[in-house]
């Protein structure tokens, strides 16, 4: 079991490094000049003080402090009569222009290809930090967003944790409830409860989340109906009162959490209990239930004992798909709810160009991604005895 | 005579609308075996379940009554037995061992869990207690090392292993009744020697009663005192085993007795169940059955075939799969799924090759039709070695050699009726000048195996495995090949089909003078078919002779087990 792990473990190196060059890919490629943004934010509004020398050394400083001014990865190739230097011209169109001067001159030396190492460069920096101004995102260092000039580490540190709180606690929940329902839905397979049962489940994704929230709402935090629950936030709008237990601060919260917890699991109900019905449904028609019931079992350990188990492979397979859009979470549903989610920043990101951020949310998503195949892969050698076997 | 042990009276069985099981009776008494004989669909796997109350959902007992006399000397209807009550009789009074040893048992508990389960539920003793006995009946069906078997899957068995654990789970309650429903089917035939002996030495051990349901009536003859006759739904003759294979009554018992292939002498075609029912009371039936080849006939055969070029030569074959894996998936162990292996084949002649199952006789003729990549060794056909075609050269050689596949049912996509399905080939290689042209001769095959033109619309699961066969067979015939490789290809097909298959493999081969590479596991298929046997055992020729010569005197001691293994029974039936 050890050693099936330690390989699957050893399988995601190669895949993470992947995932870590694509975004640092994007992040370098992303439009926009950073220096310049920089610069003009820290100048403040319309002031003209900034002559033009003053501004190259502005470019300078701040192009070897954000270490722009590496070479990009560990190893580059080039024209051979270009010389290392070049990467010193701080301007990219100052330094095409000194390319291209160079190239034309040369002659068929310049076809002959030249490989040169780096060990400081800007994806070395950007994975490990350099030390002095960033840590790298292996540390957690995602950079400062360009919109806000939050540290995006702190934004994540904020957010995620309720996204993942509300995500988790919906697939958990939800699970719960799916798993039974499959199991009775096959084992009850045709009788009139099973297809009422089976006929509503199938309702509840067509409803749309926003408006089940509403109606909750409407219902349940109505001073007009009945209320009960809270409808906006996670704690109360005054915070909570010094000096209270941890008990008490989650006996409060846990009004807060309901209605959201609900509109974020109901949809996926149908789809886990369908998954489950049919792989259910496929063991139950196998040889070995029959032999099962040929012993004498009853049909209660029939199911639960010997088609169970046999049967959960496919919804563990949907797990590692679910996992990654934890992250994600809801932009409709923290609005409605006024959640502080990640869902509603990845929106504000994703609107303001600020690429920062994204790219720190593609990194945590392929990361988690990878986490929940993991976690799956692990599941599936649980529960089946011939995969850990299979060398 | 004491009351039976088991009285099934007027029993029908009703799957929707249709009867399995019309009105059948007959009766066992302790200690006695019941043979219950029929081809697929005869309705008696349904009979068993029946017994059993293990009837799929759709599956409605209409009449009849099923009397067992219980531990407790009461006689009981088990039609009329509440769930809870059926519950108790299940297997601690009857116990059933199914055919499939390998889907049979559960693939996520060890062995042991689930014989001590058994053992728990009805004797109610504590785990430990129920560990012991069942440790204690691996070792009865001697399985190797019962300690250690204990805690093993069923994936880390071999089929006859995990057939061991089916009877132990079925027998560590004393059943008085055992219903084994085609328990050695699946299994080798020298595995099935030792299955039938340990269960026979059980039975008697414990006096219980067994119905043994097969369609295999060498294996009937083999262990039954009484044997059952069944045929769409209904019994056709039953009595003692002597009677039933001495003196058959009725046509269809006569045509089953009849319609597979001996072992002590070569037919020129065999009988079919049909003869025999369309024919009853006609003499024609014995000029069909003595239609036997003479020693000087298959001399002359011989002698013929060897003026004839090799069509095929294989020469110090080596196929490899590797049988050991790093930590990279790189493969750093080998096993010899052929191992050095050569042999010719002569224009019109056919080889069958014997072998058990992993003898690698599936691998070689894979290799031969150059679906796998040999490690060593070359296979020339007509003159050329096949692993350095390319191109045209390759076509024309794909084109020249075709394979049947064993099983009908996955070898045709579901998707492509059988007339495009047939068809298909002939594209590929643009036989024949256009469309019509092919659609025509692709009738003609049709009717060449039997079936209809009209059949060229219709999609595979509208027809029954022997016609399957057949269609895979014309889709074989369709670029007109001159080799053709059947890999046990009547091997899931009922004997009385399986007849049908041969005697159309044999008119085809006398019609347009084919080569065949017959591969089977049953050696009387082979004989049947097989100017010369070639029989294989872990990846090497054991012996390659004239078919006659193998089975009356075999030299190696491989083929003499193997011949030895195949039951007979002591009638001289076949």
């Amino acid at each position: 079991m050890l050693r099936y792990i330690l390989k699957r473990l050893l399988f995601f190196i190669p895949t993470l490094i992947i995932i870590s060059l694509l975004a640092f890919v994007i992040s370098v490629k992303s439009p926009g000049n950073p220096v310049e943004r920089i610069i003009s934010s820290t100048q403040g509004g319309g002031e003209e003080s900034a002559t033009s020398a003053n501004h190259n050394d502005l470019v300078k400083f701040w192009k070897h402090k954000l270490g722009l001014d590496l070479p990009l990865f560990y190893f580059s190739m080039q024209s051979s009569v270009l010389p290392d230097s070049l990467q010193q011209i701080t301007d990219n169109d100052e330094r095409k222009i000194a390319e291209n001067k160079i190239l034309s001159n040369a002659g068929f030396q310049k076809f002959i290809p030249k490989i040169s190492f780096h060990f400081h460069n800007q994806y070395h920096r950007w994975l490990f930090g350099d030390g002095e101004t960033t840590k790298g995102i292996l540390r957690g260092d995602f950079g400062i967003s360009i919109i806000t000039q939050q540290k995006i580490a702190d934004l994540i540190s904020e957010k995620l944790p309720w996204s993942l709180f509300f995500s988790l606690c919906s697939i958990l929940i939800a699970y719960l409830i799916s798993i039974p329902l499959g199991v009775f839905a096959a084992s009850k397979k045709g009788t009139r409860l099973e297809k009422i049962v089976s006929i509503l489940v199938f309702m509840l994704p067509a409803l749309p989340a926003f408006w089940i929230a509403t109606l909750l709402m409407m219902t349940f935090s109505n001073p007009d109906v009945i209320n009960v629950l809270p409808s906006s936030g996670v704690k109360p709008v005054e915070g909570f009162t010094e000096g209270i237990s941890w008990f008490e601060k989650v006996k409060i919260t846990l009004p807060y959490l309901i209605l959201p917890i609900i509109c974020f699991t109901y949809s996926s109900i149908a789809f886990l209990s369908r998954t489950m019905r049919v792989g259910m449904l496929e063991t139950l028609s196998m040889d070995f239930i029959r032999t099962a019931r040929a012993k004498g079992l009853s049909e209660k350990t029939v199911i639960w004992k010997h088609a169970f188990r046999n049967s959960l492979l496919p919804i563990i397979t949907v797990f590692a798909n679910v996992f990654p859009m934890a992250i994600g979470g809801s932009v409709i549903l923290e609005t409605v709810f006024t959640l502080p989610g990640m869902g509603f920043s990845i929106y504000q990101a994703i609107g303001n160009h600020d690429y920062p951020v994204i790219v720190a949310v593609f990194t945590i998503t392929g990361f988690l991604t990878m986490l929940g195949y993991l976690v799956s892969d692990i599941l599936y050698a649980m529960v089946d005895p011939r995969i850990k076997f299979e060398k | 005579m004491n009351e039976p042990l088991l009285q099934i009276k007027n029993l029908s069985i009703d799957f929707n609308t249709t009867h399995v099981v019309n009105q059948i009776s007959f009766a066992l008494q302790q200690g006695e075996t019941l043979g219950i004989v029929g081809e697929s669909g005869s309705g008696k796997s349904v009979t068993g379940l029946s017994i059993m109350q293990l009837l799929a959902a759709n599956g409605k007992i209409s009449s009849g009554e099923i009397l067992f006399q219980t531990t407790k000397n009461e006689t009981v209807d088990l039609l009329k037995l509440q769930e809870n009550e059926i519950r108790k009789v299940r297997g601690k009074e009857i116990a059933m061992i199914f055919q499939e040893p390998m889907t049979s048992l559960n693939p996520v508990f060890t062995c042991g869990e689930q014989i001590a389960e058994t053992i728990i539920l009805h004797h109610h003793l504590s785990k430990k207690e129920a560990k012991e006995k069942t440790v204690e009946w691996l070792d009865k069906v001697k399985l190797p090392n019962p300690e250690a078997t204990f805690n093993k899957y069923p994936h880390q068995l071999s089929g006859g292993q995990k057939q061991r654990v089916m009877i132990a789970m079925a027998m560590c309650c004393h059943p008085q009744l055992i219903i084994a429903d085609e328990p050695t089917t699946a299994l080798d035939v020298t595995v099935q020697k030792t299955i039938l002996e340990l269960m026979h030495e059980l039975q008697l051990q414990n006096n219980s009663s067994l119905i043994f349901i097969s369609h295999d009536l060498g294996v009937i003859a083999e262990i039954a005192d009484k044997v059952v006759v069944m045929q769409q739904g209904k019994i056709v003759e039953q009595g003692n085993v002597a009677e039933i294979f001495e003196s058959p009554k009725h046509p269809y018992t006569k045509g089953l007795l009849a319609c597979r292939p001996p072992l002590n002498k070569r037919l020129k075609r065999l009988p079919i169940i049909g003869d025999f029912i369309e024919n009853e009371n006609k003499s024609e039936i014995n000029t069909r059955v003595s239609n036997e080849f003479s020693i000087a006939e298959i001399d002359e055969k011989l002698k013929s075939l060897e003026q004839q070029k090799n069509i095929l030569e294989v020469k110090n074959l080596t196929v490899q799969f590797p049988s050991k894996k790093n930590f990279l998936g790189q493969p750093t162990e080998f096993l010899n799924a052929v191992d050095n292996i050569g042999f010719q084949v002569r224009q019109g002649e056919t080889l069958g090759l014997v072998g058990e199952s992993g003898c690698g006789k599936t691998t070689l003729g894979k290799t031969i039709l150059r679906l796998n990549q040999p490690a060593d060794g070359e296979i020339l056909f007509d003159g050329k070695n096949i692993f350095d075609l390319y191109g045209a050269d390759l076509m024309d050689f794909r084109k020249r050699m075709q394979i049947i596949f064993q099983d009908p049912y996955s070898s045709l996509n579901p998707r492509m009726t059988i007339g495009t399905a047939i068809q298909e080939p002939m594209q590929v290689h643009s036989i024949y000048s256009n469309q019509k042209e092919q659609q025509e001769k692709v009738m003609e095959l049709l009717e060449k195996v039997n079936l209809k033109p009209e059949h060229y619309y219709r999609y595979p699961h509208e027809f029954s495995g022997g016609q399957r066969q057949r269609i895979v067979i014309a889709r074989a015939l369709a670029v007109q090949p001159e080799f053709i490789v059947c890999d046990e290809c009547v091997s899931a097909l009922d004997v009385s089909v399986q007849a049908q298959v041969l005697n159309l493999l044999t008119d085809l081969r006398n019609e347009f003078g084919f080569s065949y590479l017959f591969i089977s596991h049953d050696l009387s298929v082979v004989n049947f078919m097989s100017d010369k046997i070639m029989v294989m055992n872990k990846g090497e020729i054991e012996e390659l002779n004239v078919a006659a010569e193998i089975l009356k005197n075999p030299q190696s001691n491989y083929t003499k087990k193997l011949i030895d293994a195949i039951p007979k029974g002591k009638f001289n039936f076949t």
